[in-house]
């Protein structure tokens, strides 16, 4: 080969997006070969090429991206519930020392009772319905979003929000420039946690509840004994959150508490 | 009666963990002029720096009063600035955001204060670094940050709290006659909280010593050394010298007090853009990793969105026509590439009545007329007819 042909391969090979690629690769390609040795039976272990046979199927009949879009909109739709809910109760818990007294034992005891260990009543409550998905969705995004907001709020150094005081900052202004910014991290982890808790308690819904999503395409594919859709579902579940973290979470970190020098960046 | 005046002011606060009341400053009486610099001197947990917080208004005394100009302080307000040891800078705002704070909130409009800010920016010497973060800054540039921030929103009077104790000693050096040249230049009103005698002596007009605890005035010296003060010039002065030894016998301190270890100033990466002003936030935000992305995502959708339409144009060829009014329902036969799953009669479920499935087809009846169109978008119906023009099926 000549050295600029190499040159350009190690160029190709070097390029983040592929090193990132890199470890899943390898895992593929020894799949691959434990299905190519047919040690289990066909049906049971399918091949990394009948499953992208199988991702290609369901994304022509238009199967696939309507159960990931309805997956991913309840995420959101969670993910926004949870913001607009788990953020100023956490900064009331966290500023208000009667409200603390008042919710903290509240929140302590809901979230004991786990996301799942709601779905009998609701399913009596709301049937099966995507009333019944979102509730269990915001339930589980919401605690994390309060616990982590009330921590951030009581981790703002005093001295800064006396700093703002004495520079003349209104209780509003205190809030909005020192409070709200201040707490960042622990919000942005919160909302990295609840979002997290939200997609495997998701997934359990549409499972339970299931008309459609993601988790439902899995269950559904138990009683046509589909297990390449099963496969196809655990990676999809991987891909998206991999999605959610480079393009939501990661830039969100970057241009906020990693530019300020809050935390280190990872890498 | 104008500057600060101090009368019998005196803190008990109680200690849950020793469980008993401590008297922290015990009937401390004061006076300070206008224009004047003050340095309250004392060992470490003598009260001083509650004194001080007692001055800002962050706590409130225990007894006796404390009046600004006249003015009885009963909280913290921008006619007292204070500069911290742990210089409380924002960290989410640049030097100039933090500089011009106090002026923001005074509700001045950008220019003039971003004008203002960077002439006290200049004048703590750090032109050049207005937008950089605190983090990329070392210790002494953020104290100078801190006591620019106070500067700029021109109080009444100027706290500082053990400002310099946290920079090593060559910074803490420069900084003292930094800030020595600022007063000399501008006369602001100060009152410099220190355990550090040299500091005392070289920055302040009066130097006022506490007792240990409870914290209570001993006594108040003069400092009759002239200005402008050097250290150059000082360290050598027999006056200065004898002044810092007849402090130091009234301290008596019996035990040295503990200096904080300067931290080493961070290491900035990436390093930042500092003299160019920022550019607007859409702009940042569309150069960012996620402005990018959300474009590309809406430009695709977008494409894709237009290709969908264009594509439900010919699955409908013309038979609409004949379907002047939009009110009324139809009977169709929607076509597939392949046969009919569960899920394609579900989703068609919600546009009409299914009476019916064909090898690569769905029999829909009774679907309203505007309707039709959003079935036509589906990419994977192939074509859409009228019931009555397709083909009939042997029975």
């Amino acid at each position: 080969m000549r050295p600029s042909l190499l040159r350009t391969l190690h160029l190709l090979l070097a390029h983040p997006a592929l090193q990132g690629a890199g470890p899943f690769l390898l895992v593929i390609a020894l799949w691959a070969v434990v299905a190519e040795l047919r040690i289990y039976p066909r049906a049971f272990f399918p091949s990394p090429g009948e499953v992208l046979l199988a991702f290609a199927a369901l994304m022509s009949k238009g199967i696939l991206p309507a159960y990931v879009q309805d997956s991913v909109t309840r995420l959101a739709v969670g993910a926004a519930a949870g913001t607009v809910v788990g953020i100023p109760l956490g900064f009331l818990i966290g500023l208000s020392p009667t409200s603390y007294r008042f919710f903290w034992p509240l929140v302590l005891f809901f979230q004991a009772i786990g996301d799942i260990a709601w779905l009998p009543i609701l399913l009596i409550w709301f049937g099966f319905t995507l009333t019944t998905v979102t509730f269990v969705l915001v339930y589980t995004v919401i605690f994390p979003m309060i616990f982590n907001t009330a921590l951030g709020v009581r981790s703002v150094p005093l001295e800064m929000i006396r700093a703002a005081q004495s520079l003349g900052a209104s209780p509003a202004r205190v809030l909005w420039e020192v409070l709200i910014p201040g707490a960042l991290p622990n919000i942005i982890t919160g909302l990295r946690n609840g979002l997290g808790y939200g997609w495997r308690a998701l997934i359990a819904a549409e499972i339970i509840v299931g008309t459609s999503g993601i988790g439902f395409m899995m269950f559904d594919a138990r009683r046509s004994g589909s297990v390449v859709e099963m496969i196809l579902g655990m990676i999809l579940l991987g891909l998206l959150w991999y999605a959610v973290d480079a393009w939501v979470l990661r830039p969100l970190e970057q241009a906020t508490v990693e530019r300020w020098g809050l935390v280190r960046p990872a890498s | 009666m104008e500057g600060l005046v101090i009368r019998n002011l005196t803190k008990v606060y109680y200690d849950p963990y020793m469980g008993q009341h401590v008297v922290a400053v015990e009937d401390v009486s004061l006076t300070i002029g206008p224009g004047e610099f003050v340095a309250i001197l004392g060992p470490s947990g003598c009260g001083k720096t509650t004194l001080l917080n007692m001055v800002a208004g962050f706590i409130p005394p225990t007894q006796g009063e404390i009046l600004l100009n006249g003015r009885r302080i009963t909280g913290p307000g921008p006619d007292r600035g204070v500069v911290f040891q742990s210089f409380a800078l924002f960290p989410w705002k640049t030097v100039l955001e933090n500089v011009a704070f106090g002026l923001k909130m005074r509700g001045l409009p950008r220019p003039e204060r971003e004008r203002i800010a960077r002439e006290y920016i200049a004048l703590v010497g750090l032109e050049g670094s207005e937008y950089r973060y605190p983090h990329e800054l070392s210790g002494g540039m953020q104290q100078r940050v801190g006591v620019a921030r106070v500067l700029a929103n021109d109080p009444e009077l100027m706290l500082m709290d053990e400002p310099f104790a946290s920079v090593d000693a060559q910074t803490r050096m420069s900084l003292q006659e930094e800030l020595a040249r600022i007063w000399e230049l501008r006369h602001p009103t100060i009152l410099f909280v220190t355990h550090d005698v040299e500091e005392a002596v070289f920055l302040a007009n009066r130097v006022v010593i506490l007792t240990h605890r409870p914290g209570r005035v001993r006594t108040i010296l003069e400092v009759p050394l002239p200005r402008p003060r050097r250290w150059r010039d000082l360290l050598e002065d027999s006056t200065y010298k004898a002044l810092v030894a007849h402090v130091f016998d009234l301290l008596r301190s019996p035990q040295e007090p503990a200096r904080p270890v300067e931290k080493p100033a961070p290491i900035s990466h990436p390093p930042s853009r500092t003299g160019e002003p920022q550019r607007s936030w859409w702009r940042r935000f569309l150069g960012s990793r996620l402005g990018r992305a959300l474009l590309v995502v809406m430009l695709g959708a977008g494409t894709w969105q237009g290709w969908l339409e264009y594509q439900a144009r010919t699955k409908m060829p013309g038979f609409l026509e004949r379907y002047r009014s939009p009110r009324g329902t139809v009977d169709l036969l929607v076509e597939l590439p392949f046969p009919p799953e569960r899920f394609h009669i579900l989703t068609l479920q919600r546009f009409g009545r299914v009476s019916g499935t064909r090898e690569h087809a769905v029999e829909l009846r009774s679907v309203p007329l505007p309707r039709v169109r959003e079935i036509a978008r589906f990419y994977w119906v192939r074509g859409i007819l009228p019931l009555s023009e397709a083909p009939q099926l042997p029975p």
